[in-house]
């Protein structure tokens, strides 16, 4: 390689020194997951139901360890911490046996409370053959687990009512770099809706009608989103993990709900249910209508995440120098800094 | 004297509607601090104290001012874009409470 002749033969001036650096790095920093050994005590999603048949079990990256989902003959799906305790084998390469949950090693089976109930050899089974059990929820199509032993809110319905709502679900085959909270910071950043996904907001930035809660908060936009497409979207967020929007796109309703699962600390699984009211499709050619809009859906889906993706993998997060139009953002990272963190399953999942 | 008492220090906020607030504050710490921390209305302090943000805006009582001390530049660049600057505009953030501040009195700017 070679520079062009006539930049060599320029005469070389003095270098332009910095005339104001900075010295210290701002940063009112909002804890990371797994930060002193805790993780946020949020619903995250584990797996989608369709993944999981019945007599199905399965292994999944959980808070930087591993559980393990399985569905029995009741059809309900559990989730536990993956390592019996007898002497550690992975359950997840075992079975299921009506309601319970065979070892591949030794034969020991756990009932849907994870206690021990048979030995194959015939010992009896240690009461101390405990696995962790978590709080598990199916919700619009995905299997959420709860961090803790009992659930500090409660899992969101649409505002929308239909008796019939459609639903699509979707597992991003990538996890995106960073935590679920960065995501879920998104919805309060106001000034990200209009940049990244070109929002022309028809009313001034909507701070004052933000609905906040213990758990999370909501509050309407009203814009014209790409193309024109007028919205009236209420979007929401839900502990640090859980997005989820909806009301009329162009000519009809639409649901969208988000999951950011927690594999491990710095990374997150999307999971994305999309939601129809086929009452709104007409009487002839209903599935034809449906099917059309949830391409649509899922286009907007696509793009909205496409537009946040580069950032999202590529982010530090570290909220230095946040500006007045950042005050919805601001609240929900101190939210987030007062948020619940433990992690009871710890010793359990790896 | 305690020695509880002798590390006391008040300020006193007029909020915009002429409601006086009488809070205690911690020397070393910033007068936004102690605005947040008893919930001063008006100062939002969005940025959480790192001069971006000017929403921790105060009117300096005239026999403080001295005391206070003037703006550094990044502090004065923030404050002349705000509405409602006067001579004796300060950011809290910037303004570290010390023994000499008991007693001062600081106004909160009307919402803009």
């Amino acid at each position: 390689m070679s520079a062009a002749p006539e930049t060599l033969n320029r005469p070389r001036p003095a270098p332009e020194l910095p005339e104001n650096n900075p010295v210290q790095r701002l940063n009112n920093a909002v804890p990371v997951e797994g930060q002193d050994g805790v993780f946020s005590q949020s619903w995250f999603p584990i797996c989608l139901s369709d993944e999981l048949a019945v007599g199905q079990v399965r292994g999944e990256a959980f808070l930087g360890g591993k559980v393990v989902v399985y569905r029995g003959t009741d059809g309900v799906a559990r989730v536990m911490s993956a390592f019996c305790p007898h002497v550690g084998a992975d359950l997840s390469v075992g079975c299921v046996v009506e309601n319970r949950l065979q070892c591949a090693f030794h034969h020991w089976e756990y009932n849907p409370q994870g206690a021990c109930v048979k030995t194959a050899i015939g010992d009896p089974p240690p009461p101390t053959a405990r696995l962790f059990k978590f709080p598990t929820a199916e919700h619009y199509g995905v299997v959420w687990a709860f961090n803790g032993n009992k659930p500090l809110w409660d899992l969101p319905d649409f505002d929308h009512r239909s008796d019939s709502l459609r639903f699509r679900c979707y597992r991003f085959p990538e996890p995106f770099l960073c935590d679920p909270w960065v995501f879920a910071a998104n919805t309060p950043d106001m000034q990200h809706v209009k940049v990244v996904h070109n929002a022309q907001f028809s009313t001034p930035d909507p701070h004052d009608i933000v609905n906040w809660d213990q758990w999370g908060f909501r509050y309407p936009i009203i814009a014209a989103h790409q193309g024109g497409v007028p919205i009236e979207w209420m979007v929401a967020i839900r502990g640090t993990s859980l997005f989820w929007q909806e009301g009329p796109y162009g000519d009809f309703w639409l649901g969208g709900m988000v999951g950011f699962g927690l594999p491990r600390p710095g990374q997150h699984e999307v999971f994305a249910i999309l939601a129809l009211d086929p009452g709104q499709c007409g009487d002839t050619d209903r599935e034809q209508t449906l099917d059309a809009r949830f391409q649509v859906a899922e286009q907007l889906m696509h793009r909205t995440i496409n537009e946040d993706k580069n950032i999202l993998n590529t982010i530090h997060y570290c909220p230095g120098t946040l500006t007045r139009g950042d005050r919805t953002l601001a609240k929900y990272l101190q939210f987030l800094r007062d948020y619940p963190r433990a992690h009871p399953s710890g010793p359990f999942i790896t | 004297m305690t020695k509880s008492s002798r590390g006391k220090i008040t300020l006193c906020f007029i909020e915009a509607d002429g409601r006086r607030r009488t809070v205690a504050a911690v020397a070393g710490n910033t007068v936004m601090n102690a605005a947040v921390d008893h919930g001063v209305i008006g100062i939002e302090a969005i940025c959480g104290g790192s001069c971006s943000c000017g929403t921790c805006h105060v009117y300096v009582d005239a026999p403080w001012l001295e005391i206070v001390g003037p703006p550094q530049d990044d502090e004065l660049q923030l404050l002349s874009a705000l509405d409602g600057k006067h001579d004796d505009s300060r950011l809290g953030c910037q303004i570290k409470v010390s023994r000499e501040m008991d007693g001062m009195t600081l106004r909160i700017p009307a919402a803009t």
